[in-house]
This record gives C-alpha cells, structure tokens and sequence, in this order.
C-alpha cells in the first residue's frame, strides 16, 4: 500500500467509526461529501472500509463461536 | 453442531421469533422498513453462517438485526443528504454504492474471521465490543479501562488487518 492509499485508507476508518458513534452533522455531512468527490482513491477506500464494515457485522464474537 | 443442524436452527429462530425481530428493527427504524431488515438479515446470516458456528443464534440473530438497522438507518441520513446537496446541482460524489448490495462471499468471510483471531487479545474485545456490541469508541474505552485514544487506534489496527487478510493471495 502507498502512502496515498494508506491515507485514503484511514481518513475512510476515521469516517466510518464518525458515523458509527453518532449522526454527523450538517458541516460533517458536507465534509464526507467533499472528500468523496474529491478523488476515485477516496471512494475505494470508503467503499472496501463500507464492505469490511458490513462483512465483520456479521461475525459473532470469539467466544460466542464453536 | 454441523451446518446442516445449524441451519436448522437458524431457521426456528427466524421463523419462531419473527414477531420481536421485526419489533427490534421497528423500533430502530419504523415499521416501513422492518420486514424487510430482517429478511435481509435472514439472507446474509444464512450465507454467512458456513464462515463460523454460533453458541446463541437468538441472541445472533437480534444482533444482525440491530445493527443491520442502525447500519441502513445511517446510510439512508447519508445518501439523503447526498441527494439533497445533488438536487442544489453542487458537485458531489456519485453514492458509493450500497453494502447491502454485496454477497456475501464465503472465502472472503472465513479470511476476515480468522484476521480476528489473530489479532491480540484487547483489540479483539475492543473491535467486538464496538462493531458487534454497537458500543462508541468512549464506551468501549470505559469497559475496557484505557483511554478513547487507544480504543480508535485497535479498532483501525483491526479493520485494517481485515482488509490485509482480504489482499494477500
């Protein structure tokens, strides 16, 4: 991973646990929106970090499982 | 308990307690919507569950619920919003497409639950509590006794070692 994807890659965490943790607001909203627009590298990033998102929702915890 | 027998149960939990899983996503999101999250979450449990075997499938199967939900509630203020900015012709970003829309493929499962295991001990907890738990990073700070900082860096050191298992061969 280079150095762009990598921060592509953790301003999509840093979005994605913002939105877990509460609504974002108007200004917020905004922000996400421009930094997806901003480039093709950044919705990669948001949607593989969407899809991880979705894939570990499923996953009970460890000691929940056989 | 093989997957045979599990699906089995899977489908008693689904078929017998319907009635509070739809109560469980209503009161997250409406009555509108909850039919249909938790025949979304019937879906995915069912082909994720080849993936793992599970101790508890009610309390399972209410957690998908809940946080399939709150994920669709999130996502819907999100892409309104979008819709919004998009009607006033500013120049905003085509939507990213919707997780609910990815199947849910085995293989990439199974990686991402063994990327769990080996994580250490405390990031593990912390990323559970937080993903599956639907705890903020604060109150997994709390549980766990360390500070809010730490608790944001485990849970990108776990997703990202997800996305890792996911890349290499």
């Amino acid at each position: 991973m280079n150095d762009d994807d990598n921060d592509a890659w953790q301003t999509a965490l840093g979005w994605l646990m913002r939105q877990h943790d509460g609504d974002l607001d108007e200004a917020e909203r905004q922000a996400l929106h421009a930094w997806l627009a901003a480039s093709p590298g950044n919705r990669a990033a948001y949607r593989e970090a969407e899809r991880l998102w979705s894939l570990t929702g499923l996953i009970p915890p460890a000691d929940e499982r056989h | 308990m093989d997957a045979h027998e599990w699906n089995a149960e899977l489908e008693d939990v689904f078929a017998n307690h319907r009635l509070r899983l739809c109560k469980l996503a209503t009161r997250i999101l409406g009555p509108d919507q909850a039919d249909d999250v938790v025949q979304d979450a019937y879906l995915k449990v069912s082909q994720a569950q080849s993936a793992f075997a599970i101790k508890q499938p009610l309390a399972y199967a209410c957690r998908v619920v809940r946080n399939l939900a709150i994920d669709r509630q999130r996502r819907c203020q999100f892409e309104s919003t979008l819709f919004r900015a998009e009607e006033q012709g500013a120049a905003v970003a085509a939507p990213t497409g919707s997780p609910e829309a990815i199947e849910i493929d085995r293989q990439a499962m199974e990686r991402v639950v063994r990327a769990l295991d080996e994580l250490p001990e405390r990031t593990r907890r912390a990323f559970e509590l937080y993903r599956m738990g639907g705890h903020t990073q604060r109150e997994v700070a709390e549980q766990l006794g360390v500070s809010t900082t730490l608790v944001n860096f485990m849970i990108r050191d776990a997703l990202s070692h997800c996305r890792d298992s996911l890349q290499t061969g």
